[in-house]
This record gives structure tokens, sequence and C-alpha cells, in this order.
């Protein structure tokens, strides 16, 4: 038998729990950073980020089945000329508004919760298969 | 077959039946990894064979591997994992792991009587 924990498969689901969670939650940032024009202390406004996940590898370069959940900062930007606002730029007048398509980042939200669910379930289809062995030798 | 090698099998295929299980929560886990390919467990038709050439003490020596069967459509991101076929082979591999410890069951009962002494009465 190949070697690894008796928990190897709750971890590789558990991995996923995280970095689909870590998904959701920088959708949701997106989408609340829709339209914000604020500059912050780097004179831009806020960068869209995004998740890319990635196997974990073991020493060996072999696949642990693990996924781990990096973010990614994304600055794009669209920008219009608008000296009155607030927020442009006072030399040049330019407004700067982070590329987000709250289409795209609520479709990523919806992927990232289903996903969530298959791994949770995933889990329990193997505690129960745990859970029954235990119970073997009961009368 | 003696008792003691139905359980060595039937113990062995409940270990193949975690391992599968464990191999579909990977390929699960990594559903939305760019480039990643399904995995899967081979070991039942070697097994089977094994089990019609050489009898169970043949059978108890094959071992699972896992390879990957590159059998369903790869993802424009280089990815191949359908969810739902993990899903349903995951229930399945479920079920069947629940039929083996039933019979596992069932053997250690007929053991258990077998070493029980005879009450009088």
């Amino acid at each position: 038998m190949p070697d690894g924990g008796l928990f190897r498969g709750v971890d590789a689901s558990a991995s996923a729990l995280n970095a689909e969670e870590l998904r959701m939650n920088v959708a949701a940032e997106n989408l609340a950073h829709a339209g914000d024009t604020h500059r912050l202390a780097n004179g831009l406004p806020y960068a869209r980020q995004r998740v890319h996940f990635q196997t974990v590898l073991d020493d060996q370069g072999n696949s642990t089945g693990q996924v781990a959940a990096h973010i990614i900062s994304s600055p794009r930007y669209t920008q219009r000329i608008d000296p009155t606002h607030p927020d442009a730029d006072p030399a040049t007048g330019i407004v700067k508004e982070p590329d987000i398509d709250p289409v795209l980042e609520l479709t990523d939200l919806m992927v990232a919760s289903k996903a969530f669910d298959a791994n949770s379930n995933a889990v329990h289809g193997l505690m129960h298969m745990h859970e029954t062995a235990l119970h073997l030798s009961d009368p | 077959m003696p008792a003691d090698q139905r359980l060595t099998l039937l113990a062995r295929l409940m270990d193949v039946a975690v391992l599968s299980n464990e191999v579909h929560a990977a390929n699960l886990a990594n559903s939305n990894t760019p480039g990643y390919r399904a995995k899967a467990v081979a070991f039942d038709s070697a097994f089977q064979s094994a089990l019609d050439s050489g009898g169970p003490e043949a059978a108890e020596q094959v071992e699972p591997s896992i390879i990957e069967p590159h059998t369903t459509p790869v993802q424009a991101d280089g990815n191949d994992v359908s969810s739902d076929n993990e899903i349903i082979a995951s229930a399945k591999n479920q079920a069947l792991y629940d039929a083996y410890v039933q019979m596992a069951r069932g053997e250690l009962r007929l053991l258990g009587v077998a070493v029980t002494p005879a009450t009088e009465g």
C-alpha cells in the first residue's frame, strides 16, 4: 500500500475547504470594492485580488493530494477623466477604478461554495468509513 | 478458503476502498487547481485475475497502484477532474466498503461462535 497517515484523505479535503473559503472571502472582498475609486498610500485604488490554487508536493515531488491557495494581486484599472471627482488625480484629472466585473466575482463565489460543499461531503464519507471500521467487532 | 484467509482478503479490500476514497477526496480538493490531472486506484482487475489464476494466496499479494486514467476531458486550465464523477465514484466506494464491513462482521461472528464453549440447557 502507498504510505500515508490514516487521515490523509481528510487532510486533502480540509486543505481544499480552507482554499475554497479563501476564494469566497476574496470574491466577496472584490465585489465590495467594485467601483471603489479611493486612492490608497501608493496612489492607486484597491487592486483586484485573485486566488491561485496549487497542488502541494512532497519531498519527492509527488502530489500529496492537498491544495494550497495563494492570493495574487491583479492591479488593473479602468480610467476616465473627471476633474471634479474627489478621487481624481489633481494634475491630470484622471479617476482610476479597479477593473472588477461583479458577475465574474459572483460566479466565482458560487463555484467556490459548491466545491466547499463537495469537499465537506467527502470528509463525512471518509469519517463514516473509519467509524464503521472502529465498530467492526461490536456485537 | 479458511476463515482467516477470507478476513485477510476482506481487510485488503477495505484498505483499497479507503485508499480509493482518499484519492477521490484529493481529486475533489484539486478540482480547481490548474494543471491537476485526476488520479485513480488500479486494483480490481489485477485482483480478479490473480484470484482466478493463483487463488487467494496470489490475490493477497496484489498491490494497488495510483494511476492517472486520462479519461475525462481536459479543461482550458489543464485540469481534468470531473467533480460529479468523483462524488459518484466515492459514494459507490462507500457502499462497497459498508458491504465489506458486513461480510467481515459475519466472519467474526462465526469465529466467535466457534470459540465460545457450548452452554448447557
